[in-house]
């Protein structure tokens, strides 16, 4: 009996090998609604093609998840990251290029050209851009009339913005921060001191890649958050309000329970505010340019293919059918990474976005700028938050705080030269 | 010559160790002896590690970041480890006194239960307890018309509110004194009692030099457990503000997998663990003399 089985149990397995299909690795960290047009997309690949399996591995802390993998020489065939860690993942021989990626049918022409340009690195291609969010200033309408302020004209240089953060400020009788002008990023996780440079005409690495944090026009920038500070009163008086902060994503959020009134945040803001307080009465700006003209600061989704993926053509092949713009439309973003040109040509495959419109005429009207490609990237961010609330919690100078960044950024840099 | 039986029986003993001693030697003693390699090269997990002498020490000594979370960790060792040691001492004492009452074992339940949540969910809780302006804590030093801090949020008050709640872990300690208080002799108390001993002079005499290994134990594995210290500071101030509740652990932890610099955070685990051994030794041989443990004259 056993002779006759064992035949019978390889053929089967043979044959089973034979017509199994190859999976492909999808690893990202999203795990509410992108999670789910993610999935939606490997289900309809799956269905429409009998040579890869795309399966989706959604994992927290996907940094420390994917460079194990990527040690124990078993990555994912496809990495969900972000323009930022595009440098590094490079500097670190953890990803490929991709310039080869139009081959696959991924139209280059129909993405935003800065959109691509952020995702390059020492001229090549690193991955395909996903969803855009993009930043500014939201202010409250309400509290703005309240103030005696016209809620339909935000503030549109930085002096007018100090001004109306003066003006819209309110104590209570025991002299505490009762209600906040405009938080540029009090709250330690959700602050983003990497940005404020470029508003001021500066950037973080010179064109050879050389730390630039100590430069003039950063610690102009830096100068400018420590006045608004000082306007608000004492180190203490911040700490104190600061320190009554609810998470970020809850109805306790400081923009969304109204205890701030002009707040400096990414585009999914607006999701948050529909979601526990959708009555509120809200407008989304450009953060004001030092030589006005209108620049806003974005982050772009991007998947990429790690070194040493096993099954790089499955991985191309849906990256190509992910980047078709009616899929790639999905995303409920209310900035596309296509060009306005091809998001109108495919407007009925669009999620639609309830706000779309302002965002996209705020994105249509604005340069956008990325954060700076460096290597060190991680160490750059986590010095300059440091320094960034040390100068806007009034406990250092902003040329002390940056003239220590640039040391030990610099000194990060060397190291990873060695 | 070993007998037949005897032989039979060692080989029985290392099968039976050799599951453990296999887990020692894969867990412990290989990873210890590749990050004493790791620590003389620049290493990223993903490219292999490359020679370079002794740069991570080197880079170390002079690394400001570096330098804060030792003296941070110093912090909360010199203050953490006595005050909760006494903490402990002085809850075990009482219960030792007041052992004959009834609900005895449910107040030590009481205080042991804290040890039982892990560490992560007791930050979360201990973070709203904390909040400035609505937790409770605040709350209640403004009734009392005291001047409520900025506990997580300010410079000065981040390390006394990680040691603040580093007392909710007396649990062992104090479990460990009650057995030792309880394992004095009676008849010491009674004889100190018959020579007219006064209370002061029976906790010197008597209690102090009976408990004076469960001491050392305590403050040897408090000592241990507050240099790798890790959660608390993680969840309640991510080491800020201003670093000034970063500790060793986390700078090792953040080297190595955020910015994956195994050979410099192994260079830190080392020195780490080279300090941990430095001070376990000091302390054995300044209480060599001081430690009664019975039955040698």
């Amino acid at each position: 009996m056993s002779r006759k089985l064992f035949p019978v149990l390889l053929i089967l397995f043979l044959f089973s090998m034979a017509f199994s299909r190859t999976v492909v690795t999808f690893m990202t960290q999203w795990t509410g609604p992108e999670y789910q047009v993610i999935a939606s997309m490997a289900e309809k690949f799956n269905s429409i093609q009998d040579e890869y399996e795309v399966k989706i591995l959604s994992v927290s802390n996907i940094a420390e998840k994917f460079l194990t993998s990527l040690a124990a020489g078993n990555p994912p065939d496809i990495l969900h990251a972000n323009d930022q860690y595009v440098a590094p993942l490079v500097a670190m021989g953890a990803i490929e290029p991709i310039n080869d990626i139009e081959k696959y049918g991924v139209n280059l022409d129909e993405y935003r050209k800065e959109a691509l340009e952020a995702i390059k690195y020492k001229g090549d291609l690193y991955g395909v851009p996903i969803k855009l969010d993009i930043f500014g200033i939201f202010w409250n309408k309400d509290l703005f009339k309240k103030a005696g302020l016209d809620p339909d004209n935000p503030p549109t240089s930085l002096n007018e913005l100090m001004e109306y953060a003066k003006k819209l400020t309110e104590y209570d009788q025991n002299g505490d921060i009762k209600t906040l002008g405009f938080d540029p990023g009090y709250n330690d996780k959700w602050t983003w001191p990497h940005v404020w440079p470029y508003y001021f005409g500066g950037s973080l690495i010179d064109k050879d890649g050389k730390i630039t944090a100590n430069a003039p026009e950063c610690v102009e920038a830096y100068k400018w958050f420590q006045k608004l500070s000082e306007l608000y009163g004492t180190k203490d008086m911040l700490e104190k309000f600061v320190g009554g902060y609810g998470p970020y994503w809850s109805a306790s959020n400081q923009f969304v329970s109204e205890r701030v009134v002009i707040t400096f945040s990414g585009d999914w803001l607006a999701k948050i505010i529909d979601l526990y307080n959708p009555e509120m009465n809200w407008g989304f700006a450009p953060f004001p340019s030092k030589d006005e003209k209108p620049r806003a600061y974005t982050e772009i989704d991007i998947a990429v293919i790690p070194k040493g993926a096993k099954h790089v053509d499955g991985a191309k092949k849906f990256l190509a059918f992910v980047s078709k713009p009616e899929n790639t439309l999905k995303f409920l973003v209310p900035v596309s990474v296509l060009k306005e040109d091809y998001v109108n040509k495919y407007r009925d495959a669009m999620i639609s976005f309830p706000h779309r419109d302002l965002f996209q005429k705020i994105a249509g009207g604005v340069r956008l700028f990325f954060a700076p490609a460096t290597p060190v990237w991680q160490e750059y961010l986590t010095h300059l938050t440091t320094a960034f609330l040390d100068v806007l919690f009034l406990r250092t100078t902003p040329i002390d705080a940056l003239n220590d960044v640039q040391k030990k950024v610099s000194k990060a840099l060397k190291m990873m030269s060695m | 010559m070993l007998k037949k039986s005897r032989k039979r029986e060692i080989i029985w003993g290392i099968i039976f160790v050799s599951p453990w001693l296999l887990g020692l030697m894969i867990f412990y003693v290989y990873p210890m002896i590749s990050s004493f390699y790791y620590s003389f090269t620049k290493y990223t997990v993903i490219s292999g590690p490359k020679w370079i002498g002794t740069f991570n020490y080197e880079w170390l000594i002079s690394d400001d970041i570096f330098w804060k979370a030792v003296a941070n960790t110093f912090y909360f060792m010199m203050i953490g480890v006595p005050i909760t040691q006494l903490i402990a001492l002085v809850i075990a004492y009482m219960f030792n006194y007041l052992k004959e009452m009834k609900s005895i074992s449910f107040l030590k339940v009481f205080y042991l239960f804290p040890i039982l949540i892990p560490g992560a969910i007791l930050a979360i809780v201990w973070n709203l307890i904390l909040n400035s302006q609505y937790g409770i804590l605040n709350s209640f030093l403004r009734v009392l018309k005291i001047n409520a801090p900025n506990w997580l949020e300010s410079v000065q008050w981040s390390k006394p509110a990680i040691v603040l709640v580093g007392v909710w872990y007396i649990g062992t300690s104090m479990i460990i004194y009650t057995a030792a208080l309880n394992d004095i002799p009676v008849e010491l108390y009674e004889a100190a009692n018959l020579d007219g001993a006064k209370w002061w002079t029976k906790l010197w005499k008597i209690t102090v030099p009976m408990i004076s290994p469960a001491v050392l134990f305590n403050v040897i594995t408090g000592m241990i457990s507050i240099i790798q210290l890790f959660d608390l500071p993680y969840i309640l101030t991510s080491g800020g503000p201003s670093y000034s509740s970063y500790t060793w652990a986390m700078f090792i932890y953040d080297n190595a997998f955020k910015y994956m610099k195994m050979g410099y955070a192994s260079a830190a685990a080392w020195l780490l663990f080279l300090v941990t051994l430095g001070l376990t030794l000091m302390i054995f041989t300044l209480s060599r003399n001081k430690i009664y443990y019975g039955g040698e004259g």
